[in-house]
């Protein structure tokens, strides 16, 4: 690429980059601008300086503050971990869903819900440790001198199935009792606090930070087995890697949020027709519309009825869904 | 033009998805939205007008016994039958307390152990019981449970090999009496239902009666999952209950078709309800009310509300307050009068 081509490319994806920044922190003032109870900017500015012991400061801080934030990071980590797989398995329908993620975590917290619910606390970490193991089973069942891409997704699609089946199977044996699980399933934040934004924060960093240091590994891998190992890229240990640090940023996400299934499919995709493949700029952008989409959804998710709430998935599935179909007509890349 | 095609799409699939979600019921009931009733609710509230002096509507001949039951049928029970299966355990509690006999059930639930029905043949569990051992037991009558999608789509195939089915609902205190009610005319026992439901409902009364109308007290009945903040309107049982007691339910500011709804913490906040009232489906009620109180000291927001700082944060016990109380209603009143008006109730004791 001549010097100025490749000026010109790093200024117009620097451009999307920085539009996706303001759109996530357009996200995060408008999320806590806006609730069940209206309180105007002032009265924000306000509570959040001086009036420690009102009702709007317990609202602001300690209801859409962390909110917020969850929404946040949950976006981030459920973005990022599907914009990895998408590009680690080279399949444009990899999500978070088909490393056994969703399956896992949603038996794991079924299980503790409907059968301990005296220990329904350890629902998260039931969820965190589902999704790893499912994903570490997946890797298992699907390593055969190495593990082929099309291996670990068939592998995966069968696991899921499987532990499918066992969710289905607790659902029907113990129908009195899916009520109060039905909040987990279709994933949404209305319960969130400063616990969850601790739960889900180390996670979240870590994650990133490793992936912006390898994010030009990921271009390798893009290339193709043979041409990435030719490079001198450890193609397996890297594969695995990558599957580990995804199925980390979604466990976390969804014992926090539940299951929460479109942002980890769609976002990296519109992400990437915005500013393309190159995962050096994809990333650091999926980092951001992952973040912006969660937060503005569910700034929508509690306002259009409140003071009742709608989970969040429903607005972005019904929103995400139809601006995906409409930049998939309009961009050639796909 | 493609711009104006794009927010149209937009718009009728958002519109869509409001009204789906806006004004979905619990699903498998297929109730309709808000502020609308079906025939048989309309029924129902004519049926409740009129209690006192047709019986629940329920016509009560030598040989049967006519009423009209959850599904909408007008059905003609012949009395006393022999070959009985009852296919929900809250049902089944009410019909042994009927005296009635039962050849078959669903699997037994540990809250609720009817003893004389403890040796008979259980026909699987209440969301999938088992056609093939129902039919093999040979019923003259099943009684369903219309809450139950396998309960429900099992009926018309019952009823093509001539066995006759009652489908009912037994969600509040009024389901209950017209269940009872239904229950000892067909089992001719209507020495029980005297001595029983009048019992019963006297003393329920009695407590209602007792409740201040003057306390104007708030609350908020929330369903303890780690997840979401789901509350339960008037609609619900507990919310029933509440009502009766003369205390308002902060959520039914809202009108939303199902009786539990995902609330806005900000809103409880806003409206500092003088009670919390939790359901929990833990079974050890002492350490599962330890840890839900905890945790509701660790959040700041839960904190800082009064319910929780003035120790008014219940945690009720499953048995009478999220399974159906049955005759037990007057205990459960009784508790959370207790717990509402001390004052009133405590000192009679």
């Amino acid at each position: 690429m001549a010097d100025g081509n490749k000026k010109k490319y790093k200024i117009k994806k620097s451009a999307i980059l920085i539009a996706c920044i303001c759109l996530s922190v357009a996200g995060f003032f408008i999320s806590i601008g806006n609730g069940a109870v209206k309180i105007s900017p002032m009265e924000i500015i306000n509570t959040v300086l001086l009036d420690e012991k009102t009702v709007n400061y317990q609202i602001i801080w300690n209801v859409r503050l962390p909110r917020t934030i969850t929404a946040s990071l949950a976006g981030t980590c459920l973005a990022l971990s599907g914009c990895i797989l998408q590009g680690v398995m080279g399949n444009p329908l990899a999500s978070p869903n088909i490393i056994g993620v969703s399956s896992g975590a949603g038996l794991m917290t079924l299980a503790v819900l409907i059968i301990f619910p005296d220990y329904y606390y350890l629902a998260p970490l039931g969820a965190f440790a589902g999704a790893l193991f499912a994903t570490l089973f997946i890797y298992f069942l699907a390593w055969k001198e190495g593990a082929a891409t099309t291996r670990l997704i068939l592998a995966g699609v069968a696991v899921s199935s499987l532990l499918g089946a066992g969710n289905n199977a607790i659902m029907t044996f113990y129908p009195d009792k899916v009520s109060g699980v039905i909040g987990f399933m279709v994933g949404g934040l209305s319960s969130t606090n400063w616990k969850h934004v601790d739960m889900i924060f180390r996670y979240a960093v870590i994650g990133i930070i490793l992936l912006l240091f390898i994010a030009n590994k990921l271009n390798i891998l893009m290339l193709g087995d043979e041409v990435a190992t030719g490079l001198g890229l450890n193609v397996e240990a890297t594969r695995f890697f990558f599957i580990i640090i995804s199925s980390l940023l979604a466990g976390a996400a969804v014992s926090v949020v539940g299951l929460l299934g479109f942002v980890g499919l769609i976002v990296p995709h519109i992400t990437r027709l915005f500013i393309g493949s190159d995962y050096r700029y994809l990333i650091p952008a999926t980092i951001f519309t992952g973040s912006a989409v969660v937060v503005i959804c569910d700034t929508l998710a509690r306002v259009m009825f409140a003071p009742l709430e709608i989970p969040v998935g429903i607005i972005m599935s019904a929103l995400g869904a139809p601006f995906f179909l409409y930049l998939l007509r309009r961009k050639k890349e796909y | 033009m493609k711009k104006s095609i794009f927010l149209k799409i937009v718009l009728t699939v958002v519109t869509a998805a409001v009204i789906f979600t806006g004004c979905s019921k619990d699903s498998s009931k297929n109730e309709p939205p808000a502020g609308e009733n079906t025939p048989e609710e309309a029924v129902k509230q004519e049926d409740n007008k009129k209690d006192e002096s047709s019986d629940y509507g329920i016509v009560i001949n030598e040989e049967d016994v006519v009423f009209t039951d959850s599904s909408g049928e007008e059905i003609s029970i012949a009395k006393n039958p022999q070959r009985v299966i009852v296919l929900q355990n809250s049902l089944l509690e009410i019909w042994d307390q009927a005296g009635g006999q039962v050849v078959g059930r669903v699997e037994e639930s540990e809250d609720k152990i009817i003893e004389n029905a403890t040796s008979t043949e259980v026909v699987g569990s209440m969301g999938a019981p088992s056609l093939e051992k129902i039919l093999s037991l040979e019923p003259d009558l099943v009684i369903i449970s219309g809450s139950y999608t396998a309960q429900r789509e099992m009926a018309p195939t019952l009823k093509q090999n001539n066995i006759q089915v009652i489908n009912l609902d037994n969600d509040l205190l009024e389901d209950y009496y017209k269940t009872v009610r239904l229950f000892t005319a067909i089992t001719g026992r209507e020495d029980l239902y005297e001595n029983h439901v009048n019992d019963i409902q006297k003393k329920v009364d009695e407590i209602v009666a007792k409740a201040p109308a003057d306390k104007n007290y708030k609350a908020v009945i929330i369903f303890a999952t780690a997840k979401n903040t789901t509350v339960r309107d008037s609609g619900s049982m507990v919310g029933e209950m509440l009502k009766d007691l003369n205390v308002a339910n902060i959520s039914d500011s809202v009108e939303a078709g199902a009786d539990t709804k995902t609330f806005s913490l900000e809103k409880i906040l806003q409206e500092d309800p003088d009670f919390i009232f939790v359901q929990t489906m833990g079974s050890d009620l002492e350490k599962i009310t330890e840890r839900l109180k905890s945790d509701a000291l660790d959040n700041p927001a839960w904190a800082s509300l009064t319910a929780v700082k003035e120790d008014r944060y219940i945690v009720l016990s499953k048995d009478l307050y999220l399974y159906k109380p049955n005759d037990k209603y007057p205990e459960a009143y009784e508790g959370l009068a207790k717990i509402i008006y001390p004052e009133v109730f405590t000192e009679q004791q």
